[in-house]
């Protein structure tokens, strides 16, 4: 032990340490031998003493290291880079990508999924959300808990505190120059403590004011902003919503808190007085000092049983429901969480095979200056001061790499954010250098620096002076061990390669399998907006008659071929309900089927490119004065009339009338792309005007979609200048972004799969390069012998492909254990997947052989004579 | 460099040697003090120059067939400062005590 801890001494003060240290313990050794003083407690008081070895070498080494010291090696580092531009700028110019990739990935993923909310001890903020197994429901967060439930969490809970409950829709902001659609919460409870976030300006509700409903109201900083040009006297002053007077009491700060709201009031309705089955609101709560999550979990496992047991008889839906809690942060991020992950997982793989390059390239540099080393330590430098020379070399390299790897990851935020369709970017997430980011890339440089700069400077730092000063430039066995280290790079950079490579595949073919689905509609050229009348102006037949005439109007405008209002639309629609078919009476209302259910206008099919598959369409004459009439679409049919013809057959839905099928048409994808289609019933706005007064508007243009936009504007102008539109996007868009983390995934993953592919095969025309050099002796005999030029080359790869034969299967088992953490993203495509493998494998092996070709030929070149003659 | 820079437990060791503890070991057992933390006051003061180190004659070692033993010595000026040291925290050690009565009662025993 005293000889290992002496490698850490100078090389003057070792013997004398070692001697002393010996001295001592075998005097006390013998000591207690012939005192008859051994026993187990001596000996291990001893060993414990020993020790003290290892701190006190530890100390003497540390005095040696003076901020001196550092000094020259940094200086003697800097002359040392600067004498090899090439080498440098190569070093420099790969850790710059690798940890500005890694950086960038990073903080997209922080603002995005880590910290896309600015609430402080996040942790302890949780949603609160229920599963109904009699419902067949998912656990559902949003709109998944009536008002008397979250009573019941409120009152029975002591592990939540804070508990808010909250409503979401929309409202008009008036008296205002433009008049603003804003997305507002409504709450019982105040907000504010709940986030744990202070208003700008102003305050937040009272209690008093959420139990009486009093017209209060809360708005965003950027609607303060653009509305009442930040005017701080607005706070206390009377604002406009939906045509009633609010006092403003508070101004949210910059950064948006809840989910994009800009607007929050106070619910005008008292919990107790809501039905116990009408789940329509969100609940979120600060998990109270010292409880976890679990301990909440466990009790909201009681109340739910509490809950169960009083009312299971009038609401079956309670047997076996469960309310569970879940980090707020967590429910939010979703998708886009699991693609951020793999990415920074990726990019972390493509760092290293940048480092493995480096480390590869530092240890051939090393070999060359095997002499200065070694003429360096027989001048009596200790192993630790050499190797702490070196290391400082990779550090400096790591460090001015990582500092410009941070300035790339600044500069390309924005084109990386770009990528991410905006509905996905929560309005709070905060893009762009913060302390988490920067500490990021400084511990991501100094870990590389390690990686890379460890093993060649243990490796360089051990030296056999005699040798190496007597082997006149020759073969070393530290040159053969620093060869083998790199040839195991090769086999590591082909692994994670491989790796890459193969996660790109299985996401182009995920990717071309999501694009090759036939969504059952024609998205090319249709402009979707949103618009919401006013219930104060608004009512009853009014709704149909607006309808009615902005279809009329719009689609009779130049440019437009066609024009449709919905409820919603494919490729996400959210909207279902319960019917119940003629002479099929199924009992229970919780037992009754389920459809998605459509308020469509007549062109709806239309202008969706939607085929008449039986019967006919909506038309004009399906109006209030006639009997209702409905269309389903073909899943509908085969599902709930699988032998009649479902022509002609009544259905009973929300409204509790007989309504008559009178068509089926094809299927589109209602409930996203990678889902097949669901039953949908599609019922005709003017039998069902009241029902609905927020529609979107669907146009079908002759030429670019968005184009139209001014046009469309102009007419809902002039039938209601007081009407705001909004949610716009074309239906081209909306599909896209239903597939944008796949997307996304797939080429991150490619460009990095490239990029790893190109390291890789740099590594490897380094290797074989030097194996060559190092094997020209022994090649310029076998040329002697006569080999032909064929055979060298066949040699030479050969060698390759051992290298990457190891790689490829250690990356066939690293590929197949990650194969779960792509599954989420996949569509029809299993994890392990041997078309990818081989292709993978495949366009490996190729690559490599090509970059090992170069020094292949030039190996079969060699000159026997000169080869035989090269020391 | 005197030993007022020194912290308390090199001058603990420092007093031990003067007091004729003269081996490594022996210093580590008169001072209850961990091994590492001996040795590198050892180093810290024979580096200013108030112990120096001698090797036991080579000698006595081969007779009793081990290695040899380091013995360190204190030095005339650390003599000279542990004197001056000693009258500075004398009048030190004479400041009445907070409680007089605990001091009576520790006295009796």
């Amino acid at each position: 032990m005293l000889a290992t801890a002496a490698v850490i001494l100078p090389v003057a003060q070792r013997p004398d340490w070692v001697e002393e240290w010996r001295g001592e313990l075998w005097y006390r050794w013998h000591r207690l031998q012939s005192d008859g003083r051994m026993s187990l407690g001596a000996q291990l008081d001893l060993i414990w003493k020993s020790f003290g070895a290892v701190t006190h070498a530890l100390w003497l080494a540390g005095r040696e290291w003076r901020p001196q010291i550092m000094l020259y090696d940094l200086r003697f580092t800097i002359r040392n880079l600067l004498k090899k531009p090439g080498f440098t700028l190569v070093v420099l110019g790969s850790l710059m990508l690798g940890i500005g990739a890694n950086t960038l990935v990073f903080s997209v993923v922080d603002a995005l999924v880590l910290h896309p909310f600015p609430y402080p001890d996040g942790k302890s903020l949780v949603a609160i959300g229920v599963t109904f197994p009699r419902l067949g429901s998912e656990r559902e967060f949003v709109e998944a808990i009536s008002a008397p439930e979250y009573a019941d969490i409120t009152a029975q809970s002591a592990t939540l505190e804070r508990v808010v409950a909250f409503d979401l829709g929309n409202r008009d902001l008036g008296g205002v120059a433009e008049p603003q659609r804003l997305f507002t919460a409504f709450f019982w409870g105040d907000a504010f403590q709940t986030l744990g976030m202070r208003p700008a300006l102003g305050r937040g509700f009272l209690a008093s004011e959420i139990e009486q409903g009093l017209p209060v109201a809360v708005i965003s900083h950027r609607t303060w902003q653009s509305q009442f040009g930040g005017d701080s006297s607005i706070v206390g002053q009377g604002i406009t919503v939906n045509g009633q007077p609010l006092t403003l009491v508070g101004v949210m700060p910059p950064r948006l808190l809840l989910l994009d709201s800009d607007l929050w009031l106070p619910m005008w309705v008292s919990p107790d007085v809501l039905p116990r089955n009408r789940r329509q609101f969100n609940v979120l709560a600060r998990v109270s000092e010292g409880y976890s999550l679990q301990d909440v979990n466990t009790e909201l496992a009681t109340v739910a049983g509490r809950v169960e047991q009083t009312y299971v008889g009038e609401y079956p839906e309670y047997e076996g429901w469960r309310i569970s809690a879940e980090e707020f942060t967590a429910v939010w991020s979703g998708l886009v969480g699991s693609t951020g992950f793999v990415l920074l997982g990726a990019v972390g793989f493509v760092l290293l095979l940048a480092c493995a390059n480096i480390a590869s390239l530092l240890l051939a540099r090393w070999a060359i200056r095997q002499r200065e080393i070694a003429v360096r330590a027989a001048l009596g430098a200790a192993r630790l001061r050499l190797a702490q020379q070196l290391l400082t070399e990779s550090m400096v390299l790591a460090l001015l790499g990582g500092a410009a790897g941070l300035v790339l990851a600044v500069a390309g935020t924005g084109a990386v954010v770009a990528l991410v369709p905006a509905d996905l970017i929560p309005g709070s997430a905060e893009f762009g250098l913060n302390y988490r980011v920067l500490v990021f890339t400084i511990v991501l440089s100094v870990s590389s620096g390690l990686v890379f700069g460890l093993l060649p400077a243990l490796q360089g730092s051990k030296t056999d002076l005699q040798q190496i000063l007597s082997s006149e430039g020759g073969r070393t066995t530290a040159a053969g061990t620093a060869l083998r280290l790199r040839q195991a790079f090769i086999m590591a950079q082909a692994a994670i390669a491989l790796v890459l490579l193969t996660g790109a595949g299985l996401l182009l073919k995920s990717l071309g399998n999501l694009r090759g689905i036939d969504p059952g509609f024609d998205p090319a050229n249709v402009l979707t907006l949103r618009i919401t009348l006013p219930r104060e102006r608004y009512q009853g037949e009014d709704v149909a008659v607006f309808f009615d005439r902005l279809v009329e109007q719009v689609g009779a405008a130049p440019g437009v071929s066609g024009a449709a209002v919905a409820s919603q639309f494919p490729p996400s629609q959210p909207f279902d309900g319960q019917f119940r078919v003629e002479g099929q009476d199924r009992g229970v209302e919780e037992t009754l089927p389920v459809t998605l259910t459509t308020i469509v206008s007549p062109g709806y099919f239309d202008v969706l490119g939607i085929r008449l598959m039986r019967g006919r369409t909506l038309t004009k004459d399906d109006n209030a004065a006639a009997p209702p009439t409905a269309v389903v679409n073909q899943i509908f049919a085969r599902r709930y009339f699988p032998t009649d013809d479902p022509v002609g057959k009544r259905i009973a839905g929300g409204s509790q009338e007989w309504t008559t099928i009178v068509g089926v048409v094809s299927d589109a994808r209602n409930r996203g792309m990678d889902s097949n289609a669901m039953p949908e019933l599609f019922v005709p706005v003017a039998q069902n005007g009241g029902v609905m007064n927020q529609l979107h508007l669907l146009t079908r243009t002759q030429g670019d979609a968005l184009a139209m936009l001014p046009t469309v504007r102009a007419v809902v102008k002039s039938l209601d200048p007081d009407l705001p539109v909004y949610a716009v996007h074309t239906l081209e868009g909306r599909l896209a972004s239903a597939v944008a983390p796949q997307r996304i995934a797939a080429v991150v993953l490619t460009v990095l799969g490239a990029v790893a592919l190109g390291l890789a095969s740099m590594g490897i025309y380094g290797v074989i390069s030097y194996w060559v050099t190092d094997r020209t002796r022994e090649l310029g005999v076998r040329l002697a012998l006569g080999a032909a030029g064929r055979e060298i080359v066949a040699i030479v790869m050969s060698q390759i492909i051992k290298l990457v034969a190891v790689g490829v299967l250690l990356g066939l088992a690293i590929a197949v254990a990650l194969s779960r953490t792509l599954r989420s993203l996949l569509f029809n495509v299993s994890g392990v997947d041997i078309v990818a493998l081989a292709v993978a494998v495949g366009v490996l092996t190729v690559v490599a052989l090509i970059a090992g070709f170069v020094p292949a030929v030039r190996a079969a070149r060699l000159d026997p004579a000169r080869a035989l003659r090269q020391e | 460099m005197s030993p007022r820079n020194l912290g308390l437990s090199s001058l603990t060791v420092l007093h031990a040697v003067a007091r004729g503890c003269r081996h490594g070991f022996d210093i580590i057992d008169a001072t209850g003090l961990q091994s590492g933390t001996v040795y590198r006051a050892l180093s810290r003061l024979e580096a200013r120059g108030l112990l120096r180190s001698e090797w036991e004659a080579a000698r006595v070692a081969l007779e009793e067939k081990r290695p040899r033993r380091k013995y360190y010595e204190v030095t005339s000026r650390a003599e000279q400062e542990l004197a001056a040291a000693r009258r500075r925290l004398l009048p030190l050690t004479r400041v009445p005590s907070i409680s007089g009565q605990r001091e009576a009662g520790h006295k009796r025993s």
